[in-house]
């Protein structure tokens, strides 16, 4: 094989959303062929760089994946798998992207606000963010403003993501942010919000610097900010 | 407390609809054996269990419905849900916390689509075992001549989710093991309560969802 056909069909696997070559894919008949981390595996010993690898190959693959999703080819199940077969790759390519020069594009810290428990679209954009290349911290479910303040703190991140399902918890978004500006760290850090009852109006109310709908929409709101 | 052995069944089709297949959509086969393996072993971690009780309603005026131990609801779509209702089922239940306990631990471990296909089944259980309540509530009724209003949880329509505090109360220390949280929110999180209107044929025809502009709320009937 080439490298030009590892790198294919590392894309072709993240479509299918197939980790190991145990895994069943989009198509039938994908058990035994290798998956994105026998892939991965494939890749770096036929001395393929790793920026390669993971622009052509694992990004390259979720850009296609979220084409489908918002054309509704895809559902929420299939870009799942998809995200966790790029989480698989990243976390074997770990080890190797300090020697090949490549930073994270950022550190994103995620939490879910105050008073709510619910976090599966929390974890959704956590994985999604990793699959694109950043850092994640989930500080997890019911988080007070001050412990993310202190979280912010210490770990000094690019970004802030909050989450809230319901009404009656989503003005611990608010409160967040209060708490960020009373304690001077606001202005270093975007605020990005989402979950079911925020709006974009929502958003700009309570001073936050970017909203998503769903995962893809919250990955394109880091991205573009990020850019500047 | 009554601890239910009865067994729920949920089915793939109802996971895919619920997890937002269409219904000529088939999942991808890796999904499809997901959701047919946490199906499997959604099962033995499915426990269960609720709790209700019947009170007399005193009084509805303007937004308010007063009960015979002077508990009040406050929510002007719950008194026009109860004005023609003689009592009130007030009811919790629960499928237990070691479903969700799973789901967090896979999406720990990064299986996040996993942990989602196992809080679907879960919700899934929780809603079959919320109308299978209702219709023992219903049938208790039907006993007495009587038929049932729409099922209303705190949180519903104009019905403020700090409520739940007096839903708890009137269930006081039979609650199906139920805790609320600060923010009302209730622990196991694959839990639910409310109320049902119980009274003459006139109080099944209440649906506030039929003049709600909300056209986009999920709770939509």
């Amino acid at each position: 094989m080439t490298q030009e056909d590892i790198i294919n069909l590392i894309k072709e696997n993240v479509i299918q959303g197939r980790v190991t070559q145990d895994d069943e894919g989009l198509d039938e008949g994908m058990v035994g062929k290798p998956g994105v981390t026998e892939l991965i595996d494939e890749a770096l010993a036929a001395g393929i760089e790793v920026k390669d690898i993971i622009a052509k190959g694992l990004s390259a693959g979720m850009e296609i994946v979220g084409d489908k999703f918002s054309s509704g080819e895809f559902f929420i199940p299939d870009m799942l798998a998809s995200a966790e077969a790029v989480g698989a790759a990243m976390e074997k390519l770990e080890p190797h992207l300090a020697k090949s020069g490549i930073k994270a594009k950022g550190k994103i810290l995620i939490a879910t606000v105050k008073g709510d428990l619910h976090d599966i679209g929390k974890n959704i954009v956590s994985i999604l963010l990793r699959g694109a290349g950043y850092t994640v911290k989930d500080l997890g479910n019911d988080i007070e403003p001050q412990t993310i303040v202190a979280a912010v703190r210490e770990e000094k991140p690019q970004f802030l993501g909050l989450s809230a399902l319901l009404t009656s918890t989503m003005t611990s978004m608010q409160d967040t942010i209060e708490a960020l500006k009373e304690s001077g760290l606001r202005d270093g850090v975007k605020v990005i919000i989402g979950g079911a009852p925020v709006s974009e109006e929502f958003a700009k109310s309570i001073g936050a610097d970017g909203y998503g709908s769903d995962g893809f929409q919250a990955v394109e709101t880091v991205e573009s900010l990020a850019a500047g | 407390m009554i601890t239910l052995e009865k067994q729920f069944t949920v089915t793939p089709e109802q996971v895919c609809c619920e997890m937002g297949y269409a219904a000529d959509s088939a999942p991808a086969p890796r999904v499809a054996a997901l959701i047919k393996e946490h199906l499997d072993g959604a099962q033995p971690l499915i426990k269960p269990s609720y709790s209700y009780l019947l009170r007399r309603i005193e009084l509805v005026f303007g937004a308010s419905v007063l009960l015979e131990d002077g508990a009040v609801f406050h929510s002007r779509t719950i008194a026009r849900l109860l004005e023609r209702a003689d009592e009130v089922a007030v009811f919790a239940l629960t499928i237990g916390g070691e479903l969700e306990d799973e789901a967090a631990r896979l999406a720990r471990e990064g299986f996040v689509l996993q942990a989602t296909v196992l809080e679907t089944i879960g919700s899934l259980y929780t809603q079959q075992l919320t109308d299978w309540v209702e219709t023992r509530i219903e049938d208790l009724a039907h006993v007495r001549g009587q038929t049932i209003s729409r099922r209303f949880s705190p949180g519903y329509c104009d019905w403020d989710v700090s409520q739940q505090k007096t839903v708890f109360h009137l269930l006081r220390d039979d609650c199906a093991g139920i805790s609320l949280t600060d923010s009302c929110l209730m622990i196991p999180r694959k839990s639910m309560s409310g109320i049902i209107g119980i009274g003459d044929s006139g109080i099944t025809d209440y649906n506030p969802c039929r003049t709600c502009e909300k056209h986009d709320c999920v709770g939509r009937r």
